[in-house]
């Protein structure tokens, strides 16, 4: 089997897929009255938001709508729960392939429980545009939506397995870069705006400069040499392929999307609470408060440290490396080992933290500055999973050419 | 639950293959009125027919009935329908599961005969040595009689036997002594040394213990190299008094040894030094290994001791696998335990895993009792297909449900009474136990039972009795004790094997020296034939004086009298003769037996434990009930078992405590049962694990180690290496411009490429590169690589003068040795990547697509260090030659 075609059909297989996901998104649901409601909802935040993700599925609410939403969703969960209940873990860390296979089974169950509800919501949330809005309607579309989602879900295990790069991240990938050209559109060439011209440019830079800094933010990573017993004694030298990477941002996305969706909390609540002073309160933590952006900020350290701590156990990695019989130069194994471990994820978590809000805060500062709205689906969010999931496939692609390279060598 | 959909897709398979049998059948009397002569003709019309451009497929039906009528000939065996159709699966490239009895090694010869038309070598592979033997032996005369050339390659073969046996239309050949010809191929300084030819089709027999369990380990070959010998016997007594769960801990189901904080410090006290990790004198691998050697190994379960030396026992086959050590100085610290001479550490210089290795045929095909268990791992690595063949007859086997006992002491001793009540009914019975340990264990309860029986383990002293204890095996209330060893490829013959036993009592005439009068076997004959035994053996005492054999050659004789072959040859007739008396005796003896045996019920099979795989149950459980015999088997469990407490959990201790069991009766439950098999499969796909992932990380590797051998195979065959110096010569002078270029943007990293070139030409002080040249970094390198050029003709001008021919030796010498040492280093390098990779999770990052990324870089820098030292080491070979 010649490597070179099987990397041109695996991508070959991957794009006609990520086509599939994306055309389902224009075939509409039957029953609404998708002009309607189109224009209701261009101006709801959270729903712009959410089209980030599903790629503007939701303005025009098409079967593939909820996208990969669900399966993603599930997957967080499931990622906490595993660190959480400990038969999960025991699942995952140590019955192997039958272990994992379970926990993908689950995660798929967990998806479309997900979904079914997720799509309940909408089909009642829609009510005011659908033209005859019954019990029928709301089955007839939760079954529509919920079985758009599944079939997202089973492309983007078809692409992990016989295509390229992760198919989760490459769905998202693709909704988020579908979003992009009507966001430049929508700031641009809109009328009202003079000096398009130095504004993008403007635009541009700041794209760049951000671009680069999350760069940083995701690829950073602090590597800690490590030896193993077996090598000992081999060799004098210490091996550079040997460290421990950890990453500068161990939570990627999350922080950024917890925080966020914690933001809108203060803002909500307002329009619920009558009180006057506690109303005071709480506007200097909305949108143009005095208080909001501290609040982000600390709540970016927050989310940032919490997520820290559930995926990276530095008592684990004490003992993982004990099993593996490695250790760190210098420092000896046990609480030693741990201690120096916790203060470097500390100090990376701090530094990591300030990165994403930096990140995330250049979107607001644009919109001060120039008063180009709707910038939101620039934002480090999006950024933050663009520039992941490019460098993940990247990658990938990257072992199939060099399997190419060793076939010519063969030959 | 969809055991329905799978067996009606593979019957439909089966049911495809039955109007070729048909066909096959109907040429079936037309073969029988052909003289020898025109049957043996066949082969060759066969061959013309292939050349003139027909395949194999359009001649399987005839060859196929040319084979069946070839085998009733010589061997007075007819192949059965079920057989033919085993023999197409395996021509198919496909696995073929066939229980045992039913005469898979015949199955073997149509699809080897087949292939082996076409020109292209077939290699037939078996387990072990004698197997391979056997085989060639046997159904190999099939294949001579057909006139097609037999090879077969056993441990000691010298090269050139080696070489010609590889070169017959079909080998026989343990997998281990195949794979390690091909790396000693490949490691070979001159081509006149490679013994194997291309690879075409092999036909793997037992194929589900060499592609899955054999998987496991990758074959290594591996030279001395320095070792603390000191360090293993001071970390010996240091283990005896550390302690269990204080000083460290361990963890049975990865077979792995922790230190906790404690016993660090214990160890650096004890040892009186600051750091167990430390780089310059490292001490805590040694310190891990000798705590291994004491809590995870145990004589005579995971090696024996023979001939003062620590020797692995196989725990699938049960036997031993000599000349093969535990790595990362795991073997010393055993050798250091057990009071041996500790032996060198060694040094890989090549490996290679089965899996990799397997797959280097175009076309690849095995048999076996038992691989639908395995059917998605031989799927997906090896894109094997596996079909079920029915049985011929029936099988009539009856499988007992497992009792299970609270203590591992009820269980022996259930299973003591259990072999007395069989030998009181007087029905043959065969235990297998899970080591050599067990199998004493058991052996000397029975002793005290009284119950006469017989032992099979990996003692070398057990080891020799092997094929007479199995001959017996199947004989009236005969009790047999035995390893795994009694698992695959032994045929239990109710009432005894006849044939064995005249072959073994010849063999023990003639080889052993034994007399007629005190052999213990002969006692159950005649008087009558023990005379003209007598007499044919003193008539061939002058003949033996005149030429005296050795006892190769010796047995070769006894095995040709011992089947039907014709032969001219005086001494194997006579021998024959004698054969045939005390076959016929015994035959006679058996043959009651047989008729008695089969009515009271046929083989027992005991198992006393689970394994980790349920293949190898089936395997033991398959000794019963051969070729429809009647048969049954039983297994004895206790909640002690290795494989209930590791991987057990709670569930099943948990399940006997709530029905209350009190200590002497045992637990007979489908429930049970069940959650066994849960256990077993958790097992099965835990090691499956272990093996895809050795799997994936070995085809990097694999793809470097194919790249390496073609490069090697490349200059080997070359008569004018020249080119290919030249060539390295070239990609080095790119190198260095290439770095040169960069290095002028850098003040202080910039080289002087005159000195540099100069430096590689061996050039005089006065040599400079002219200014102009600086300007155009292409033209810059083709003069360089002009100068080369020249400087090489010089130099080859020179060496012709001393001596003719020395610069192709010099270079192909040069080539070679740098090849062969950057590759040594790689694999040391590239194992100390598979060791550390895993780390990279930590950081989000796929360890394997980190591993493939990382070795690549590692082997390019294996490539440009082998370019980079071969072009130096000739263009400044000039001081080496004055010396000469």
């Amino acid at each position: 089997m010649s490597q070179k075609s099987d990397l041109r059909n695996r991508i070959i297989f991957t794009l006609f897929l990520l086509v599939l996901a994306r055309l389902g998104i224009f075939i509409p649901v039957p029953g609404i009255d998708h002009d309607a409601f189109y224009a209701s909802v261009e101006k709801n935040t959270l729903v712009n938001f959410l089209n980030i993700f599903s790629g503007g599925g939701f303005s025009t609410i098409g079967i593939f709508a909820l996208g990969i939403v669900p399966y993603i969703n599930s997957s967080i969960v499931m990622q906490l729960l595993t660190k959480i209940v400990p038969n999960l873990e025991k699942l995952q860390k140590e019955e192997g392939e039958l272990g994992r296979q379970k926990i993908t089974q689950i995660t798929r169950y967990l998806a479309l429980g997900w979904a079914t509800l997720q799509s309940g919501a909408i089909s009642i949330w829609v009510k005011p545009y659908v033209f005859n809005w019954n019990f029928a309607f709301v089955c007839e579309s939760v079954l529509a939506l919920t079985a758009g989602s599944m079939i997202i879900m089973w492309l983007s295990e078809l692409i992990t397995e016989k295509g390229i790069g992760n198919g989760a991240s490459l769905l998202i990938f693709q909704n988020i870069v579908s979003g992009l050209p009507k966001n430049f559109t929508q700031s641009f060439f809109d009328a009202s705006y003079s000096n398009a011209s130095l504004k993008f440019g403007l635009f541009i830079a700041i794209f760049l400069l951000m671009i680069i800094i999350t760069i940083c933010v995701q690829e950073g990573t602090r590597r800690i040499k490590i030896i193993s017993a077996r090598q000992l004694g081999k060799s004098s030298i210490l091996d550079p392929n040997s460290y421990l990477p950890l990453k500068l941002n161990q939570g990627g996305v999350m922080p950024i999307v917890f925080a966020s969706a914690s933001m809108a909390l203060p803002s909500y609540l307002t329009q619920i609470i009558q009180n006057k002073t506690l109303l005071q309160i709480l506007y200097l933590f909305c949108p143009n408060g005095s208080l909001y952006l501290l609040l982000y900020c600390a709540l970016i350290l927050f989310f940032s440290y919490f997520y820290t701590s559930i995926v990276m156990n530095p008592e684990d990695i004490a003992i993982n490396l004990k099993k593996m019989g490695a250790s760190i130069p210098n420092i000896r194994p046990g609480q030693a080992t741990i201690d120096y471990l916790q203060v470097i994820l500390n100090r990376l978590t701090f530094l990591g933290a300030s990165f994403l809000f930096t990140v995330a805060l250049i979107p607001f500062i644009i919109e001060k500055v120039t008063q180009i709205q709707n910038l939101r689906g620039l934002g480090a969010t999006s950024l933050l999973i663009l520039v992941g999931v490019a460098i993940d496939t990247a990658k990938q692609i990257q072992t199939y050419v060099i399997s190419k390279k060793y076939d010519s060598m063969t030959k | 639950m969809f055991n329905f959909l799978f067996n009606s897709s593979n019957q439909r398979k089966i049911n495809s293959y039955a109007p070729i049998v048909k066909k096959i059948n109907a040429l079936e009397i037309e073969m029988q009125d052909l003289p020898d002569k025109v049957l043996r003709a066949k082969s060759v019309q066969f061959k013309s027919r292939l050349q003139n451009g027909e395949n194999l497929d359009d001649i399987l039906v005839e060859a196929f009935a040319v084979v069946r009528e070839a085998g009733l000939r010589v061997l007075g065996l007819r192949v059965f329908d079920v057989q033919m159709m085993g023999a197409i699966i395996l021509h198919q490239g496909k696995i073929a599961e066939m229980k045992t009895g039913e005469g898979k090694t015949l199955v073997a010869t149509l699809a080897g005969y087949l292939n082996a038309l076409s020109g292209e070598g077939v290699h037939v592979v078996t387990v072990n040595d004698y197997l391979a033997k056997r085989d060639s032996e046997w159904v190999g005369q099939i294949h001579k009689f057909l006139g097609l050339s037999v090879g077969l390659i056993q441990q000691a073969l010298p090269k050139v036997e080696r070489k010609l046996a590889y070169q017959c239309d079909v080998t026989y050949v343990t997998n281990s002594e195949l794979g390690f010809d091909y790396l000693k191929d490949n490691m070979v300084l001159s081509m006149s040394e490679i013994v194997q030819n291309k690879f075409a089709f092999c036909i793997i027999d037992e194929v589900d213990s060499i592609l899955i369990d054999e998987a496991r380990t990758p074959l290594i070959i591996s030279g001395p190299s320095e070792a603390p010998i000191e360090k293993y016997s001071r970390t010996k007594l240091l283990a005896n008094i550390l302690s269990k769960d204080v000083h460290y801990e361990v963890d049975e189901k990865a077979r792995n040894i922790i230190l906790t904080e404690q016993g660090t410090l214990f160890c650096e006290e004890y040892l009186s030094i600051n750091n167990l990790y430390d780089l310059e004198n490292p001490w805590v691998q040694y310190i891990l290994n000798a705590i291994k050697a004491r809590e995870l190994f145990t004589k005579d379960v995971h090696y024996i001791i023979r001939d003062k030396e620590v020797v692995i026992v196989d725990e699938f086959t049960g036997r031993i696998m000599s000349g093969r050590r535990w790595s990362d100085g795991l073997h010393q610290a055993i050798e250091a335990k057990e009071d041996v001479v500790i032996q060198q550490e060694n040094q890989t210089y090549a490996s290679i895993t089965y899996q990799n290795f397997f797959l280097l045929y175009p076309k690849l095909s095995g048999m076996t009792g038992t691989a639908k268990t395995e059917e998605s791992e031989l799927d997906k690595i090896y894109n094997l297909e596996v079909i079920c063949v029915p049985t011929h007859k029936p099988l009539r086997r009856k499988e007992f449900p497992d009792l299970v006992y609270s203590n591992e002491y009820r269980k022996w001793e259930a299973i003591a009474d259990e072999c007395y009540d069989m030998y009181r009914v007087g029905r043959p019975t065969l235990v297998g136990t899970t080591s050599v340990e067990k199998s004493e264990l058991l052996s000397k309860l029975l002793n005290q039972y009284k119950i006469p029986h017989s032992l099979l383990n990996a003692k070398p002293e057990n080891v020799e009795k092997e094929s007479d204890i199995i001959a017996q095996a199947g004989r009236q209330s005969s009790v047999t004790i035995a390893t795994n060893m009694a698992g695959r490829g032994t045929d239990i013959i109710l009432g005894g094997n006849p044939s064995y036993i005249a072959k073994s009592i010849l063999v023990d005439l003639l080889i052993g020296k034994s007399s007629v009068k005190n052999n213990y076997k002969l006692q159950q004959l005649s008087p009558n034939t023990k005379i003209s035994l007598n007499n044919i053996l003193n008539a061939l005492e002058t003949d033996l004086h005149s030429v005296d054999f050795s006892m190769l050659e010796m047995e070769k004789k006894i095995s040709i009298a011992c089947e039907q072959v014709l032969t001219d040859d005086k001494l194997e007739i006579q021998l024959r003769k004698a054969y045939q008396m005390i076959f016929e005796e015994f035959e006679t003896i058996f043959s009651k037996e047989r008729e008695y045996v089969s009515q009271a019920g046929g083989l027992h099979v005991i198992g006393t434990e689970r394994h980790e795989s349920r293949r190898i149950d089936n395997q033991l459980r398959g000794r019963a009930g051969r070729q429809g015999d009647p048969g049954s088997s039983r297994f004895f469990l206790s909640v002690d078992d290795n494989l209930l407490r590791i991987f057990g959990g709670n569930k099943i201790a948990d399940l006997m405590q709530a029905l209350n069991v009190d200590n002497d009766t045992p637990m007979e439950s489908t429930l049970l049962s069940k959650s066994l098999e849960a256990a077993q499969k958790k097992v099965e796909a835990y090691f499956y694990d272990t093996r895809k992932q050795v799997f994936e990380y070995d085809q990097v590797l694999n793809s470097q180690r194919q790249a390496i051998y073609a490069e090697r195979r490349r200059i080997l065959e070359s008569s004018y290496p020249r080119d290919c110096v030249l060539q390295y010569a070239e990609s080095t002078i790119d190198d260095i411009i290439t770095f040169w270029l960069t290095s002028k943007e850098n003040p202080e990293k910039f080289v002087n490429l005159n000195i540099k070139i100069k430096y590689l030409l061996n050039a005089a002080d006065t040599f400079s590169i002219s200014k102009d040249l600086y300007k155009d970094s292409e033209e810059l390198k083709k003069w360089i690589i002009e100068q080369v050029r020249i400087n090489y003709d010089l130099r080859e001008a020179y060496l012709e003068q001393i001596k003719p021919g020395l610069i192709r030796q010099l270079e192909k010498y040069y080539l070679l040795q740098q090849i062969d040492n950057a590759w040594k280093d790689h694999l040391q390098k590239m194992g100390a990547l598979r060791d550390s990779i895993g780390w990279r999770s930590y950081g989000q990052q796929d360890p394997l697509v980190e591993y493939k990324n990382e070795a690549f870089n590692l082997f390019i820098e294996m490539i440009t260090h082998v370019k980079h030292t071969v072009v130096y080491a000739i263009l400044r070979s000039r001081l080496m030659m004055k010396n000469d």
